[in-house]
């Protein structure tokens, strides 16, 4: 839309009443003339000032909370809707603008009704007035001396599509802390903070003051944490940014000049004619694939500062990352490969954290954790090319033909046209045919084994209690499985079958050497059983995934053999487990109205998954070997030994993700 | 009104000329207004059949210029009428200048009737995200004329 200053029409208006008072009275001319001279003088001082105002408005400031505030030539995107009000529409319906919000009725999405939250220590969000405030006994909340229980007020929210957190304002510094629950959306519940997460630890962790020194660099547009080291937390923290949330600018860079020289109407008319590109803004899709890369990596890549100097840097002054720089200048790009770990920054982060590397990497270096995927682009195959990047097949403005609405856009950002094969037959036009494509997959053309995601893009990188697609495109290679554990993408719908069926099925058709199964189980259990039984929390996450998951159902009948798996999985210790395997279970027809609480007591899950089996029955008749395969005997039972033997060679051992 | 037997010193329009005026401007504010009541109608109706062309988000700078013409050229019809009962009811006489400057007001005005709806019709037909097409470049001008009109009437009152 147009945006019509008010102080024009009410400079309009004003003239207008000056006009009927001279015409209507007897004003000599030089009265007449004063008149018109006062008008135009107000006018232009009301147009100077309101101009400015109305187009860059800095929010007021919370005296407890991080605040925005212009500066280094960030405008916000409220100056960018006047011109571009399609873009500016699409983007604030996204979830990356919604990633950090002050607390509105719109924004916040938990009821605050006053509910008892309890979890160590008792939690009791509530509203007063428009605000929202949160009670608790929790002393890691109080400052010295002060009794409890206290009540802090909510500053911020984070996220807003599949979990929302909050953050309180703490006394005397803008560094808020953390509410130890996150609200889940879907399951329209309080979860405890550790229960969203793919942990083992069971405490909830301290408030902290991470949104301040590790969230603002992503979650906001150009922060300024405002800490001093070496103790972030020692000191009052000036937070600031120049605006919540992922905006036009973190894409698009600073948008000062660009206003400024736009202002111009025949600037931007000649601009209208011409093929020439606006050297005032950065557009990511006319970089090259390198700094277009960079441009999403600056928050979807595993990576650090890299220096204790650089840290200082970004605290007082931001991130120097721009849109079109390069990312490495300004960043340390992490690499998870083996033998790439020798360098300063490795030594110092994994002298703080041993478990850095695994808790983002397969062991071969690909991603396992959602919302990193630059690793996974930069190290494919196609990106060799020179021409794939992320907007090879995201969509960050929905586009005015997208059939689409745009909730369902903003689901995952994909353009309209890449939701099927479309993105990958553009460099691989041969299997645009479907006779081409079925002799390729061995699978039928309009099936899901035909989907150029499902065996290439498999969702083997687990965040926010679900399965991602991984970013690194590669062949299925059971070899690979063997050697990282990441399960491969035929075994991911073919629940049913074995590992050395998989390699025999890939070796007949494409010549992938078959590996050495020195476990004779990989020959003779179904994937979907051995890996949900006995891989660690990661691997039973992803495999809780995909036992609910429509095509791997479809494809292994696991609705006729995968209660008694989920069932295990569903009294998991850890709780993304659970939780994922309680999503699964929701999706069996013979469970759709039962409640899967993944938080009710061990002997409550127990009970409940006791009364599922023993209603259940699995195929008496049908083939034997599949049987076998899910561990399932001649009488449609659970073979319980076989079982037992598996969950006691679970790797019970640690298993994080940096989410 | 009774005709001067003495020759005007300024070529003065006759009595007729100002009834012919306002005749011509009832007519034209008439018209103007039933011609852009008209266009109001069809973008109801376009609202109606949700016609994304007009509605989607990315034509709002359409919407925003189709709306304008409706609503200057309804209200430039009104002014004519206005201006044309205002001659009426003065008891004009040609040989005053005054009033005589007023019937100056006509032409700009009526311009101003076609320029400035035109204006925005046109600049709504291409539009460039926010921006209008150049045929917004008659509006201003048909402002101006419009000013003109309406000072040059103001003056002579």
């Amino acid at each position: 839309m147009i945006v019509v200053p008010d102080v024009l029409i009410t400079g309009f208006a004003l003239g207008l009443v000056l006009l009927v008072v001279s015409l209507t009275t007897n004003l000599g001319r030089r009265a007449r003339a004063g008149l018109s001279a006062a008008w135009v003088v107000v006018v232009l001082v009301l147009d100077v000032s309101g101009l400015e105002d109305s187009r860059i408005a800095a929010a007021t400031p919370s005296p407890g909370s991080p605040y925005t505030e212009r500066m280094d030539g960030f405008v916000t995107s409220d100056a960018c809707q006047a011109c571009h009000p399609n873009q500016h529409a699409s983007w604030d319906e996204s979830y990356h603008r919604k990633m950090t919000q002050l607390p509105s009725d719109e924004s916040v999405l938990a009821p605050f009704g006053g509910e008892l939250l309890s979890y160590q220590y008792k939690y009791i969000p509530h509203r007063r007035g428009d605000d929202f405030w949160v009670t608790t006994t929790d002393p890691t909340w109080a400052e010295p001396g002060e009794e409890l229980p206290v009540s802090r007020r909510i500053a911020l929210t984070t996220g807003s599509h599949h979990q929302q957190l909050y953050w309180f304002e703490r006394p005397g510094t803008r560094a808020v802390g953390r509410f130890q629950f996150f609200y889940r959306v879907r399951e329209e519940r309080w979860v405890p903070f550790n229960a969203a997460l793919l942990v083992g630890e069971r405490n909830l962790p301290e408030p902290g003051i991470y949104w301040s020194t590790v969230c603002v660099r992503c979650h906001a547009t150009h922060g300024k944490p405002g800490f001093e080291l070496p103790d972030p937390g020692a000191a009052p923290m000036d937070t600031r940014v120049a605006e919540f949330g992922i905006a036009c600018e973190s894409c698009h860079g600073p948008g000062e000049e660009h206003v400024r020289a736009n202002r111009s109407l025949f600037r931007r008319y000649r601009g209208y004619f011409s093929s020439e590109p606006d050297d005032t803004i950065v557009n990511p899709s006319r970089l090259d694939a390198d700094r277009s890369l960079d441009v999403c990596g600056q928050c979807h890549a595993v990576q650090g500062l890299g220096s204790t100097a650089r840290i200082r840097q970004w605290s007082r002054n931001g991130l120097p990352y721009r849109a079109g720089d390069d990312l490495s200048e300004a960043r340390y790009i992490v690499d998870g490969r083996p033998g790439k770990s020798d360098n300063v920054f490795h030594d110092r982060v994994l002298r703080q954290d041993p478990h850095f590397i695994e808790d983002r990497f397969w062991p071969d270096g690909v991603v396992n954790v959602s919302g990193r995927e630059y690793q996974g682009v930069r190290d494919s195959p196609c990106y060799a090319s020179g021409e794939y990047t992320c907007l090879s097949c995201h969509q960050l403005h929905r586009a005015t033909d997208d059939p689409r609405s745009t909730p369902e856009w903003a689901n995952d950002q994909l353009a309209s046209d890449r939701l099927g094969n479309d993105a990958c037959v553009e460099c691989h036009p041969a299997l645009a045919e479907p006779a081409a494509l079925e002799e390729h997959s061995h699978h039928a053309a309009n099936s899901t084994g035909s989907s150029c995601y499902n065996c290439h893009m498999p969702n083997t990188a687990y965040g926010l209690l679900n399965a991602t697609r991984s970013h690194f495109i590669e062949n299925p290679d059971t070899a690979t499985e063997l050697a990282t554990g990441r399960p491969n993408a035929c075994n991911l719908c073919h629940l049913d079958q074995t590992l050395a069926w998989t390699a025999d099925k890939l070796e007949a058709w494409y010549g992938t050497p078959v590996p050495v199964f020195e476990d004779p189980a990989h020959s003779t259990t179904a994937q979907g059983v051995l890996v949900a039984l006995r891989g660690d929390a990661g691997q039973r996450a992803l495999m809780a995934f995909h036992l609910g998951w429509e095509p791997a159902r479809l494809a292994s009948g696991a609705d006729d053999w995968a209660l008694p798996v989920l069932g295990e999985l569903f009294l998991d210790p850890y709780d993304a487990v659970r939780a994922i395997a309680a999503r699964a279970l929701q999706q069996r027809p013979d469970a759709r109205d039962m409640n899967f609480d993944y938080l009710e007591t061990p002997p409550s899950r127990r009970a409940l998954r006791n009364r599922l089996i023993e209603a259940w029955s699995g195929p008496e008749a049908g083939d034997p070997e599949l049987r076998a395969r899910v561990l399932i005997d001649g009488a449609g039972q659970t073979m319980a030994k076989e079982f037992a033997v598996l969950l006691d060679e679970r790797d019970n051992g640690r298993a994080f993700r940096a989410e | 009104m009774v005709a001067n037997s003495e020759s005007p010193k300024t070529a003065n329009p006759a009595p007729s000329d100002f009834t012919a005026l306002v005749r011509l401007h009832l007519r034209f504010g008439w018209w103007a207004l039933c011609g852009f009541v008209l266009l109001g109608i069809v973008l109801e109706g376009l609202h109606g059949l949700k016609l994304g062309f007009y509605l989607d988000l990315s034509n709002a700078t359409r919407r925003h210029m189709w709306t304008l013409a409706h609503a200057h050229g309804t209200l430039l019809g009104l002014i004519n009428i206005a201006y044309a009962l205002t001659l009426r009811t003065r008891d004009l006489d040609p040989s005053n200048e005054s009033e005589s400057a007023m019937a100056g007001a006509s032409v700009p005005l009526l311009a101003s009737t076609l320029l400035l709806p035109l204006g925005f019709l046109l600049g709504g037909v291409i539009i460039y995200a926010g921006d209008p097409g150049l045929g917004i470049v008659l509006a201003p001008i048909g402002g101006f004329a419009l000013l003109y009109a309406t000072w040059r009437t103001a003056r002579a009152l």
